[in-house]
């Protein structure tokens, strides 16, 4: 390469850093066949290597016959758009690579069928905005990086035994646009951490490597699944050392509760009596209960009731049914939420942004906050220091609940046919705090 | 003594995840559903299934994979054995019948321990093919597939370095064994998978229709070996083993021409014959190219030159500056 031949090739920030590996030296590839990055996978062990893989297993897909597009491995001629590390040689998304002041990192990790697949489909392709609050719009577009390596936002993965998945989407918001760099833990991680610990271990080196990388946000964040029975194992039980990674104080650490649209109303009188308390409350659960229409001037007031309610209340363990039906009435609100923009005739962004609609959120959130708190009391307490902290006095913030559900079409249950309630509420997260 | 074929079986776990009972090698078998994720519960077919950890420890099986997908998207259930080395070639076609019914595994591989001298020895496979029985082929429309596939499979070229993708539908699943028994790749080497894979053998893509033979013409050899094994599986395997020979032989090089009569040595003490002297080649003439490049480096030199030239005439003549006044002011 000559002299005056060195082109200033953009995109790429002086400090960026690879995820995966930690390396700093990256290239550009072209797309191709996935069959040819199939093959050429072959030629570089070391990207099966820094993902605890043993290098002569295969990759998992679900078209068999490989004839989409991929990026491929090898250098390519000219300018493009995909950028692996020259380490690991990881395929990474153009959001971990640009500038550290716009960029956010968001790590999910939950255990198998937690929802995670499912959120983050939602996230990045919101098929339905019947249940969304940010649907895509002229004020909020969300533009994702196709390739999800070794898969695509068209083709999803089946199970893998890949453990860490990077994605990336662009999140314009008016005229600021924020970077948004996600790893994907996959579940089977954690539930196969003793026969495969070698995967194990190298998303322990991950969560290190996000030391050494720069940006002005982090969102950690546990996916776990509303389970009244609690026997279902959820990452919080896991392990103290993920909730304590990557150890800055900075760190937003949170919970996606989903599967909420199975809480059930268990105790109708039980939940009424609870309520005697509040008036407002009171009448919140009992229109609920009649399926009539939640919002009125009195719904802060009621939310704030129930919280409070909710609080004072101990021995949980002793009353899961009614805290259940809580659950439910909760969901009920997330519901009954998506259909007021409607009814005063605007779009779900701009009611979130008149102001009502935000404050409905956040005290729904609250809600949420209060009885992830109850359920984790009520069970062993898995979160408990990180409810505590958040509680103390001069925290920044409540220990953040992102509810979310699903809505099934037509009698199905696949994920695939539902829309997603409140799946997009991180963005506005996102959003309140860069926006 | 262990046995020597183990049992094998994994399954989609609700809020686990897949398991397998050789858990520690499940990262190899995890793409096996994968390509079954968009078929229905229960649909699936074969794998014959080889790798060598990184320890160097080699691993065969055999057995049925479906997919569970009611369970979840992608996840599987398979059964079948596994062995501290390559599956025979010839377990395929023998357990074949008995292969997608999972309630006979276990008496199968017990059956499969008890001659497990005989599969292992490739001296012996004649024996076990010789008793076989196969009722399919012996159904001409049947026989007529298998030649159409066997005839597409074998247009590939050497070196089979990826797997060839073979067509079935759920009630075409019989041509498997054939194929792998009677087809190019040595089966002795090569992997039978529903998804894809990086080496010798056969992917098989399940489909609702019918696998499209008949196009293609039929080569003598696959012609015979089809037949014979009809009438004889031994005998077919045979012909296949040795069309699979001629194929990997190297093509028989071009007959050399013939070389000029040489000459004969001259004594050197015979009187030398004086060779002319090599004639004066001349200089082929310069690329234009490259003389433009040495007359632009030239100029470019001249140029630098001159400039240096001048800087320096300039130097001389400028005249030396005159000492630096300095100027005090009065206090107001």
């Amino acid at each position: 390469m000559g002299l005056f031949s060195k082109k200033y090739e953009g995109g790429i920030a002086k400090d960026a850093h690879c995820p995966v590996c930690g390396g700093t030296l990256f290239y550009r590839v072209p797309l191709g066949r996935a069959d040819a990055w199939y093959r050429q996978l072959e030629a570089h062990p070391q990207w099966k290597r820094y993902r605890g893989l043993p290098e002569n297993a295969g990759v998992a897909f679900s078209e068999p016959r490989l004839e989409w597009d991929q990026p491929t491995f090898e250098p390519a001629d000219k300018f493009t758009e995909h950028v692996r590390c020259g380490t690991c040689v990881s395929l990474l998304p153009p959001q971990f690579l640009g500038q550290s002041k716009s960029r956010v990192l968001l790590i999910t990790a939950g255990m198998p069928q937690a929802g995670k697949t499912t959120w983050l489909k939602c996230l990045f392709h919101p098929a339905q905005k019947k249940h969304l609050i940010a649907e895509p719009t002229s004020l909020i577009s969300r533009d994702p990086y196709y390739y999800i390596e070794p898969y695509t936002i068209a083709n999803p993965d089946p199970r893998t035994a890949v453990p860490i998945l990077l994605h990336g989407m662009k999140l314009t918001f008016q005229r600021k646009s924020i970077d948004i760099a996600g790893i994907d833990i996959k579940g089977e991680v954690f539930h196969q951490r003793t026969t495969t610990p070698d995967k194990y271990m190298r998303v322990l080196d991950i969560l290190k490597n996000l030391r050494a990388m720069t940006f002005a946000e982090l969102f950690m964040m546990f996916v776990i699944p509303f389970d009244p029975s609690r026997a279902r194992q959820h990452i919080g039980q896991l392990t103290a050392h993920l909730v304590h990674q990557p150890g800055s104080r900075g760190t937003w650490q949170g919970v996606i509760w989903t599967h909420l649209d199975r809480a059930q109303l268990r105790t109708e009188a039980g939940l009424l009596e609870l309520l005697q308390g509040s008036e407002p409350a009171l009448a919140l659960a009992k229109r609920a209960i009649a399926g009539e229409d939640l919002f009125d001037s009195r719904f802060v007031d009621a939310v704030t009731d129930l919280e409070r309610l909710v609080q004072k209340k101990s021995n949980w363990t002793a009353a899961l049914d009614l805290l259940e039906s809580l659950t439910w009435l909760l969901y009920r609100i997330m519901l009954g939420y998506s259909a007021v923009p409607a009814r005063l005739r605007t779009g779900n962004v701009e009611f979130y942004y008149t102001g009502i609609g935000s404050l409905l959120v956040k005290h729904t959130m609250n809600l949420a906050s209060t009885l992830f708190a109850a359920w984790d009391g009520a069970g062993r307490g898995d979160f408990a220091p990180m409810i505590r902290e958040s509680a103390m006095p001069g925290a920044e913030s409540r220990f953040p609940v992102l509810p979310c559900g699903i809505e099934f079409l037509g009698g199905s249950d696949d994920a695939d046919d539902g829309l997603p309630v409140w799946g997009d509420l991180l963005l506005l997260e996102i959003l309140e705090r860069h926006g | 003594m262990a046995d020597l074929f183990r049992k094998l079986h994994g399954d989609y776990v609700e809020n686990a995840g897949q398991e397998l009972s050789l858990r520690e090698y499940l990262d190899y078998f995890e793409p096996l559903g994968s390509a079954l994720a968009r078929l229905p519960d229960g649909a699936g077919g074969p794998f014959v299934h080889h790798f060598t950890d990184s320890g160097g420890r080699t691993i065969g099986a055999l057995g049925w994979v479906v997919s569970a997908r009611s369970k979840r998207f992608g996840g599987w259930t398979l059964w079948g054995t596994w062995t501290d080395q390559r599956m025979p070639a010839v377990a395929l076609p023998l357990f074949w019948p008995v292969l997608a019914d999972r309630a006979r595994v276990d008496d199968w591989i017990r059956r499969a321990n008890e001659n497990a001298a005989l599969l292992v020895d490739s001296d012996r496979w004649s024996e076990v093919l010789g008793g076989m029985k196969a009722p399919r082929l012996r159904e001409e429309p049947f026989r007529e597939l298998l030649k159409a596939e066997l005839a597409r499979a074998y247009t590939a070229p050497l070196p089979h370095r990826q797997p060839l993708e073979i067509e079935v539908a759920p009630h075409t699943l019989d041509l498997l064994p054939w194929l792998y028994l009677l087809g190019p790749v040595d089966p002795a080497a090569a992997r039978l998978l529903p998804n894809r894979f990086n080496g010798p053998g056969y992917q098989y893509i399940l489909t609702e229709g019918a696998p499209s033979g008949g196009d293609v013409g039929i080569p003598r050899e696959v012609d015979s070996i089809v037949d014979t094994a009809a009438k004889n599986v031994a005998a077919g395997f045979r012909l296949a083993e040795e069309l699979r020979a001629r194929r990997q032989r190297p093509p028989k090089a071009a007959k050399p021409v013939k070389p000029a009569r040489p000459r004969e040595r001259s004594d050197v003490r015979s009187t030398p014959n004086p060779t002319p002297p090599p004639k004066a080649t001349r200089p082929p003439a310069p690329d234009p190219m490259v003389l433009a490049d040495w007359l632009w480096k030239l100029a470019v030199l001249l140029l630098l030159g001159w400039i240096a030239w001048n800087v320096q005439l300039i130097r001389k003549t400028e005249p030396a500056a005159p000492p630096p006044v300095t100027t005090t002011s009065a206090a107001e």
